[in-house]
């Protein structure tokens, strides 16, 4: 009998050992070795040989501990957004029942290389931790209408998918355009990028990785946007449809009507050169549809189509949260504009 | 033929704050500059300033810093004064890849021991 029980005792604890779960913790450091703090990366463990996932969300946080991981062999992967910040990987960390193991993390420099003040996007995180939780039902217009008027701060999802758009479905002919472009600037990015001319930098307005305002009268909407040029676009809700003899611009013409709480704005009018879409033609046509679900998210589902360029229609939804204690800020690019002295002196040549 | 008018076209552009770094700037020739501050250019798409540098042999060299734009600094509490001409300071950056004696600005130590670094949430603030 005795016998028995302890074999009892001795096989229970072998199954403890066993299903004891481990950890793993760290500090997220700079290549300057401050921690990272402020950004909305994601803490992913993936297990090599179930393909198990395990994720945390570093809420700001330079430090993290994520329990709860079966033995075994695993993958880390903290991805980053635009632009301090580059994606961390370290492949093949073991890790034992019950271990605690503690790990630095070592974060690359992103496209900023560091430079002081220049990461729009934890500049947003920022704004949306000092707004803190804002909860509240959707405004509206004495109409009854969602009022989508306030201070935005966009959210930008971390990893590939965060800050560039694409890939478009591009038709042959312009797919070997892009390729062109590609080869004709031999690697120096800036060329392709409109930001760096102080030249508008995105058709999608909506989906630049800056802070914006939104001005919304019963007729018309305003669409500020900081750092972009021109900075605003208007939405004309009153009524009229596109003009048939419109100037092609870099912004277009938008016009907005409602669908229930929805409000379906329609952009078409916008010129070869205009950015963030990739190649197309002037028969280019955005449709956006903004939902204010409540006081302090706002959802944009976004349509791009062009029927001469594109195999079939793009679609991306963006999200913001309201941060009422920013303003916007003027900024005029073309001030003291440096940079392209030391590009590769083509000039803007277009995007990627 | 319209369709070449296109190489001014954009593509899934990689959208950020004006331009990228990596493109100017050599991540593998880090540089640390020490010297006097002679002007501050506080203006946008990104702010400037520029010290002197004198090398062993007394040669004196004017370097260009880069930083971001006044509207990111100033909303981190680096203000247009936080810079002051004369001031010494000690700036790391990474050096231009054509050659031109600029460097774009990830640490500023000041004399008295203050230290500002690139981007981590809340280091900017140059009165701490």
């Amino acid at each position: 009998m005795k016998l028995k029980f302890f074999v009892l005792v001795v096989l229970c604890a072998a199954v403890l050992a066993q299903t004891k779960m481990a950890t793993i913790s760290g500090v997220l450091q700079d290549p300057n070795g401050k921690p990272v703090t402020g950004t909305d990366g994601v803490v992913h463990m993936k297990n090599t040989a179930t393909q198990a996932e395990y994720t945390l969300e570093l809420s700001a946080k330079s430090e993290f501990t994520l329990g709860g991981l079966p033995a075994g062999t695993y993958d880390l992967t903290i991805p980053m957004a635009c632009c301090m910040y580059g994606t961390f990987e370290q492949k093949g960390i073991v890790l034992a029942a019950g271990q605690t193991l503690k790990l630095d993390v070592h974060m690359p420099w992103n496209i900023n290389l560091g430079t002081i003040g220049d990461d729009p996007v934890m500049l947003m995180n920022d704004m949306r931790a000092k707004a803190k939780n804002i909860a509240g039902p959707t405004p509206r217009m004495a109409d009854g209408h969602p009022d989508f008027s306030g201070m935005w701060a966009l959210i930008v999802e971390p990893g590939p998918r965060g800050v560039g758009l694409g890939p478009f479905p591009l038709k042959p002919w312009a797919a070997e355009i892009q390729k062109k472009i590609l080869e004709r600037v031999k690697g120096d990015t800036n060329q392709l990028n409109p930001a760096a001319f102080c030249l508008p930098q995105s058709a999608l307005q909506i989906t630049l990785p800056f802070q914006f305002k939104l001005v919304q009268t019963p007729t018309l909407m305003i669409h500020i946007t900081e750092f972009q040029t021109p900075g605003y676009r208007q939405i004309f809700m009153d009524g009229r449809g596109h003009p048939k003899d419109w100037n092609p611009s870099w912004v277009g013409h938008s016009i907005g009507t409602w669908e229930g709480d929805t409000l379906v704005v329609d952009s078409t009018g916008f010129n070869e050169m205009t950015a963030g879409v990739g190649v197309h033609s002037e028969k280019l046509h955005v449709v956006e549809r903004f939902h204010r679900p409540d006081l302090g998210h706002l959802d944009v589902d976004i349509t791009v189509n062009d029927e001469e360029a594109y195999t079939g229609p793009y679609q991306r939804t963006v999200h913001a949260t309201l941060v009422p204690q920013e303003e916007i800020l003027e900024f005029v690019c073309a001030e003291n504009n440096k940079d392209p002295l030391h590009f590769g002196g083509l000039g803007y040549v277009g995007g990627r | 033929m319209k369709r070449f008018l296109l190489v001014v076209a954009l593509f899934a552009t990689p959208l950020w704050a004006h331009h990228s770094f990596t493109a100017q700037y050599d991540v593998n020739k880090p540089i640390t500059l020490t010297g006097g501050v002679t002007k501050i250019e506080w203006t946008n798409p990104h702010a400037r300033f520029y010290i002197e540098v004198k090398d062993a042999n007394g040669v004196v060299t004017n370097w260009e810093l880069e930083l971001g734009s006044p509207n990111t600094l100033i909303r981190y509490g680096f203000k247009r004064d936080s810079l002051k001409v004369g001031e010494q300071v000690t700036v790391e950056g990474y050096l231009a890849k054509d050659g031109s004696k600029t460097a774009n600005a990830k640490t500023v130590k000041f004399t008295d021991g203050r230290t500002v670094n690139a981007g981590s949430s809340g280091d900017l603030d140059t009165t701490k």
